[in-house]
């Protein structure tokens, strides 16, 4: 793999000062399909098709990690505010060819960075010219842009107003953009874009706002939209049953995509996760199974067509998404060989289902502690409390936030569980580490009116969270073979940025600044680094000049200092930043 | 569209600053305390109407309907809310006595009202005390009037009112802007949905 990448460079060497001869050739197909073995290079935004967040290198590795230190870093833009929100943050995850790198600030500005020498030059910056004010205002969780995609000579990028953009990745120049999400009801993007043969697919935000999700995919060349699936099925369509109230609550029934999915090329199969429906904390408003909300979706790549769907909160009442990657993972289980896909849920559950047909496999809860269900039925995976036949489901109807029951403490909290940072799969080890919320938090139901038209650009969320108890984090390791924990790395605070692993690391960030490496078999903490401050973004890992470096962008974003700091004390007050660190051997 | 990398921190410096409350002197009054109401982030709970209300963040009042006269607003944002969501602008509120008479040694841990992200000075609590009364309480549904005066007519934001209040000309003053940028006026041209049943594909 090192050989790789050392032939890359001698050519770079021999074309000298025109750089741009590689560029032109750009980021192929073929490329992206085996980016898992393109060891230097991290072209897509969970690195390969599958999502597992594994990277070959091993110059850095558990014998030496604990010389890591800073080779470089880089202050980005991007921190205002707008709208609601007081300060942007950041949640990508930089991409690296051939020694260039990619990343976002919130505001959705592309910065190229040429990390070749040792450090760091800025070759352009692409701003959007984010319509802060319109965007910022119905963004329910804060000013994120979680990174771009590359193909040919293009790099692909959202901006949180709803637009997807493609700029020239040597000069900078916006080449052609179009508007896919629509801020004027409520939709916004924050997640990356995925590219697939000649398609770029986009999801969108704003499931408190009262969408109608959607995943859509716009082709390169023509530059139109050629698919687009709703989350949220119209009236007619499979599943549209599941939404049983005669007030249409299915129009306004949420059901984001705003994390990256993952691609199968053996199948054609893209998979991609679905957030709660809407109003979050008001099920009754919505009697019926609310499908594909909180669903795992299996899409024919070319037609935007279901091909099956696997549901983990029937008729949620506690905000648990499903807005998560999906890893792609082929390992035996109790010996059988099968063609996994992974999910870590907001609801506190691991879930392996076969990819290829929606069939539950195994799933444990990740957690420390569980209270809305006594645990999944073995054979089909929902949590046993669940009744077909129920309109509106109770779970354990003492913690289930409901009328009967409007201030009530679930665990985990809202926010999870896992949030969007994205777990990572060691193929080599088999292990699934997952980057956890340990929480609980309390809910505060107040009913939505059935029937009232709901607000035009105004939170429809059916009442909300606060948080009278702490909330800490962990790596949890799950061995994918047998579907059980095999460790637990407990942290102060909880993990808001994700995770990444080689053949003997995981690397994650801390909200309070911190960066570590854990060995990945025994999770045992290797290395830290305080980078002073919050780490709301995953780390990844690349190489320049045939060197290895660990990248990972720095400052909080999300929701967390607006509506979540009184769980985590210490951190108030941590001022809101945006640089980029990238740390090095010797 | 493309910019040199070293604008990048003046635009950073530039948001730290209006963030930092520092008065201008030479603005009228209408103009400060809307330059505060922003600055501190009045409008990440209270909304740029004022409307406030519920959903995630707990509900803000609705500002527009407030019933306080000058001086009890003055005091709420000086001191925030007992054992409510409002914060105190006042970094020194509950040191002294100066605030409901109350010090911080004398209230639970949780009936002090949160420390606000932006501390405000006296002249500003009372220039956005006075932007409260003149330009929000009492008045009614937010108009697109309203929505320019707020944001200016660069942003999309007030598309919305220009809807309701015009019978579909929107982006009408925006069009005078020559600040126009040319994504401003891009609309979704969606395709069909793909698991529609084949005749009737859904609009
Ligand atoms: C963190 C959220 C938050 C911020 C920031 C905030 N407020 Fe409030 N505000 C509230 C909440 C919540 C209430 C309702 C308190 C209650 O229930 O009594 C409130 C109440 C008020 C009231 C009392 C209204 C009434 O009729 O009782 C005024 C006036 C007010 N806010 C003005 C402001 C101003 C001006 C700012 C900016 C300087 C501001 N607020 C910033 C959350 C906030």
């Amino acid at each position: 793999m090192v050989k790789n990448t050392c032939v890359a460079a001698a050519v770079a060497l021999i074309l000298g000062s025109a750089p741009a001869v590689f560029a032109a050739d750009g980021v192929t197909p073929e490329q992206l399909l085996n980016a898992d073995s393109d060891a230097g290079n991290w072209l897509t935004h969970h690195r390969d098709y599958a999502a597992q967040r594994f990277s070959p290198l091993n110059q850095i590795n558990k014998d030496n990690v604990k010389n890591l230190h800073v080779a470089w870093t880089l202050q980005l833009g991007g921190i205002e505010g707008g709208g609601i929100w007081s300060h942007g943050g950041l949640e990508g995850t930089p991409l690296v060819e051939n020694g260039f790198m990619y990343v976002t600030d919130g505001w959705g500005s592309v910065y190229k960075i040429d990390t070749k020498g040792g450090q760091a030059k800025v070759l352009w910056r692409m701003d959007p010219k984010t319509d802060h004010d319109w965007a910022g205002a119905v963004a329910c969780c804060g000013v994120d842009n979680r990174g771009v995609a590359l193909s040919g000579n293009l790099v692909l990028s959202h901006s949180l107003d709803g637009r997807l953009i493609a700029t020239n990745k040597d000069t900078g120049q916006i080449a052609w953009q179009r508007q896919v999400a629509d801020p004027d009801k409520s939709e916004v993007i924050t997640g990356a874009p995925l590219v697939v043969k000649n398609m770029v697919i986009t999801g969108v935000a704003g499931a408190e706002y009262g969408i109608r999700g959607w995943i859509a995919a716009t082709d390169l060349t023509s530059q139109k939209e050629v698919w687009r699936t709703y989350t949220i099925p119209a009236k007619g369509e499979p599943g549209s049953e599941t939404w049983k109230d005669s007030n249409n609550a299915a129009a306004t029934g949420g059901g984001s995509t705003w994390v990256t999915g993952s691609y199968d090329p053996r199948t054609n199969t893209l998979f991609w996760g679905v957030g709660n429906p809407g109003p979050d904390w008001d099920s009754e408003y919505r009697p019926g199974d609310n499908l594909y909300t909180d669903s795992t979706l299996a899409l024919d790549v070319d037609s935007g067509k279901i091909k099956w769907h696997f549901q983990h909160t029937p008729n949620d009442a506690f905000d648990y998404d499903s807005v998560a990657e999906n890893v792609l993972a082929d390992a035996p289980v109790h010996g059988q060989p099968r063609h996994l896909d992974l999910e870590a849920d907001r609801n506190g559950f691991a879930y392996a289902v076969d990819r290829d047909n929606g069939q539950f496999v195994w799933g444990l809860p990740f957690v420390k502690k569980v209270t809305w269900t006594k645990g999944l039925d073995p054979e089909t995976g929902k949590p046993v409390e669940y009744d077909p036949k129920l309109p509106v489901q109770k779970y354990n109807a003492s913690v289930t936030p409901s009328k009967e029951n409007p201030v009530t403490m679930i665990c985990p909290g809202n926010m999870g569980g896992k949030n969007w940072p994205p777990t990572a799969y060691n193929p080599v080890l088999k292990q699934w580490y997952i980057p956890v919320i340990e929480s609980c938090n309390r809910i505060t139901v107040k009913p939505e009116t059935p029937g009232k038209p709901v607000g035009k650009r105004e939170f429809f969320t059916g009442g909300g969270p606060d948080q009278p108890v702490r909330i800490t984090g962990s790596v949890t390791a799950i061995d994918v073979t047998t579907g059980k924990e095999v460790g637990k790395h407990e942290t102060p605070f909880p993990m808001l940025g994700g995770l990444l692993t080689t053949p003997d690391l995981v690397f994650y960030g801390q909200p309070d600044g911190k960066v570590a490496a854990l060995d990945a078999k025994t999770l045992q903490e290797l290395w830290s680094f305080n980078t002073g401050g919050g780490v709301n973004a995953p780390p990844m890992t690349f190489t320049s000049d045939g060197k290895q470096y660990v990248a990972i962008l720095v400052g909080q974003g999300g929701a967390w200092d607006k509506w979540f700091i009184e769980s985590t004390p210490e951190l108030k007050g941590m001022p809101p930043g945006s640089s980029l660190y990238v740390f090095s051997l010797n | 569209m493309m910019k040199r990398f070293r604008y990048v921190s003046a635009a950073v410096f530039a948001a730290m600053m209006a963030g930092s409350g520092i008065a201008r002197a030479d603005a009228n009054s209408t103009d400060e305390g809307l330059r505060v109401f922003k600055a501190a982030n009045c409008v990440g709970c209270h909304k740029w109407t004022g409307a406030g209300g519920g959903g995630y963040g707990g509900a803000a009042a609705n500002l527009r309907k407030t019933k306080l006269t000058l001086e009890q607003i003055e005091l709420t944002i000086r001191c925030g809310r007992i054992s409510k969501g409002m914060p105190h602008f006042d970094p020194d509120a509950y040191t002294d006595g100066r605030c409901y008479g109350m010090k911080a040694s004398q209230l639970e841990p949780g009936r002090i009202p949160p420390e606000a992200d932006h501390p405000l000075r006296q002249a500003d609590i009372d220039a956005v005390a006075k932007y409260v009364v003149a330009n929000i309480k009492g008045q009614g549904e937010a108009t697109l009037d309203q929505c320019h005066s707020f944001f200016g007519a660069g942003s999309r934001v007030c598309d919305m009112y220009a809807k309701q209040d015009e019978g579909g000309t929107q982006h009408a003053s925006a069009e005078q802007q020559e600040t126009a940028e040319t994504h401003h006026h891009m609309k979704v041209e969606a395709a069909t949905d793909s698991n529609a049943p084949h005749q009737d594909a859904e609009k």
